[in-house]
């Protein structure tokens, strides 16, 4: 039980925070998924809003799924894209970097560690 | 994001993300981005035209200091004229600032550390000579010392 206990407590690198893009072949195509200021306005011109995700996780997981498509596979059909997020492996983790890149599109507005080296440096763990 | 108050009262509060882009837009466009570039473009670009406009910000005062030296150097030379067309006078002008004025808090701070390291070093150095001339004379004075008890 002790030793469980200490792996939990190991940090563990989590979600990396620099992610850009998602990058994935399916049924002979290769798809680039990616969110930009535009889609991102597109996507709360639809009603989308990241902290409703606790709320609605079904809607806005789906939300957030479709919106990544819109940047570069703006033609691909809804039915194909909902069967896609079924056969995508670690879907739980996919979501977590989808929710990052997602927010990266505002928090790379604001200057970072590398501006301001005083700040608290912090580390995200299990 | 949700309209709430942050922790910082100086820091605006947004309805939304595109509500945060949309205030953000002009101080991009001012730094020469392209509205392309900010709405379609990659997302961390920003990143890239905020150093950019720092570095650029650097530059030019970098090349304002320099027209400054000249605009210096020319007066310096003119001095002579001045001085004898207004009665003369032994006043030494002053020296010109060694280095461009600091553009944010930080380059400041790093001028004057710099400075105190400079000063330290300037008086370590004189130190040294001194301790050097110090002990050459007593081994001059030594030497004297013994050709003469010989």
């Amino acid at each position: 039980m002790a030793e469980k206990n200490i792996e939990k407590n190991i940090e563990k690198e989590t979600t990396p925070t620099d992610v850009n893009q998602i990058n994935f072949d399916y049924d002979g195509r290769h798809y680039c998924l990616e969110y930009t200021r535009d889609t991102i306005k597109q996507m709360e011109g639809a009603g989308f809003r990241m902290n409703d995700i606790g709320d609605m996780p079904a809607t806005r997981i789906e939300q957030l799924w479709q919106g990544a498509f819109l940047a570069h596979h703006r033609k691909t059909s809804l039915n194909i894209i909902k069967d896609m997020f079924y056969e995508m492996s670690d879907r739980e983790e996919l979501m977590k970097v989808l929710a990052t890149m997602y927010n990266n599109t505002l928090s790379y507005l604001m200057p970072d560690n590398e501006e301001n080296p005083g700040n608290v440096k912090w580390t995200a763990s299990r | 994001m949700d309209g709430e108050s942050v922790s910082d009262p100086d820091s605006p509060s947004y309805a939304s993300y595109t509500d945060a882009f949309l205030d953000a837009f002009p101080e991009y466009l001012a730094m020469g981005m392209t509205p392309d570039e900010f709405w379609h473009g990659p997302s961390f670009l920003v990143r890239a035209y905020r150093k950019a406009y720092e570095m650029k910000k650097r530059y030019a005062e970098w090349e304002r200091w320099r027209m400054g030296m000249y605009i210096y150097e020319a007066v310096g030379k003119l001095a002579p004229i001045i001085r004898a067309t207004f009665g003369g006078g032994t006043v030494k002008a002053g020296d010109y600032v060694d280095r461009p004025f600091p553009l944010t808090e930080k380059e400041a701070k790093e001028q004057a550390d710099a400075r105190q390291i400079e000063a330290v070093k300037k008086m370590i150095a004189v130190m040294e000579s001194e301790s050097t001339r110090n002990l050459l004379e007593q081994q001059n004075e030594a030497k004297e010392a013994n050709e003469n008890g010989d």
